[in-house]
């Protein structure tokens, strides 16, 4: 790994001392076991895990209908329910768990990922947070997006935008207009 | 997270990073953090 890391200049290089580590990791492992197709397997890591193991056909039906998307934490509602719109689907998310877990404010924006069981919503661990004051630079993205409901194109734009929120962090003399570019 | 989800959650996260299956970690940490940036552990 320390020898990829002298190879990414393209990519803004690594930082010093990522006061985040513990959450991008966290979001690494979500995107590793949901999203990312693995090359040896030809398939996801969540598919041959179903496969191997024994899991209940309602959890794996609940694991593999998981969604990644770019999250704005709307409000609290009056059952002291966290409100989420996904920005992505144009659907609002419900959350089970209470304010305390979540670590955000309302208007902040994050891409990750939630899943429903039992007709409970709940959002998994790794989110990558970004400030409120970078949505009108992702308004234009988001509404051809939206048109094109391509899931793999979803995708990428949510790994960019977590690449463009690092190197935000480490660009802060750079005026945000100029880092959130998605031509 | 219901435990029902969590204990698969950790269950996939304990066997896809074992030392066996320690390529598939490697290739998907390739892909993701060449795409969002490398992370160093903070000093």
């Amino acid at each position: 790994m320390r020898e990829k890391i002298s190879t990414l200049p393209k990519q803004g290089g690594p930082n010093d001392e990522d006061e985040d580590y513990e959450s991008r990791i966290n979001s690494f492992y979500d995107w590793f076991i949901f999203d990312f197709h693995c090359p040896y397997l030809k398939k996801s890591i969540l598919q041959d895990y179903i496969e191997h193991h024994k899991v209940e056909d309602h959890v794996a039906k609940s694991l593999l209908t998981t969604t990644f998307s770019l999250f704005e934490f709307s409000k609290i509602n009056f059952r002291k329910k966290i409100v989420l719109e996904d920005l992505l689907h144009k659907k609002k998310v419900v959350l089970t768990q209470d304010k305390a877990n979540i670590g955000l404010i309302e208007k902040d924006l994050f891409v990750g990922h939630y899943l429903t069981y039992q007709g409970d919503n709940y959002l998994l661990s790794g989110l990558a947070a970004i400030s409120h004051e970078i949505r009108p630079y992702l308004t234009k993205e988001i509404k051809r997006l939206q048109k094109i409901n391509q899931i793999e194109e979803h995708k990428d734009f949510l790994l960019k935008l977590k690449f463009l929120r690092n190197k935000m962090k480490r660009y802060a003399h750079v005026h945000p207009k100029d880092i959130f570019q998605f031509n | 997270m219901h435990p029902d989800i969590a204990k698969h959650l950790d269950s996939i996260i304990s066997l896809y990073t074992s030392e066996k299956k320690q390529k598939h970690l490697l290739a998907g940490k390739d892909l993701y953090f060449t795409q969002t940036g490398w992370p160093q552990r903070r000093r």
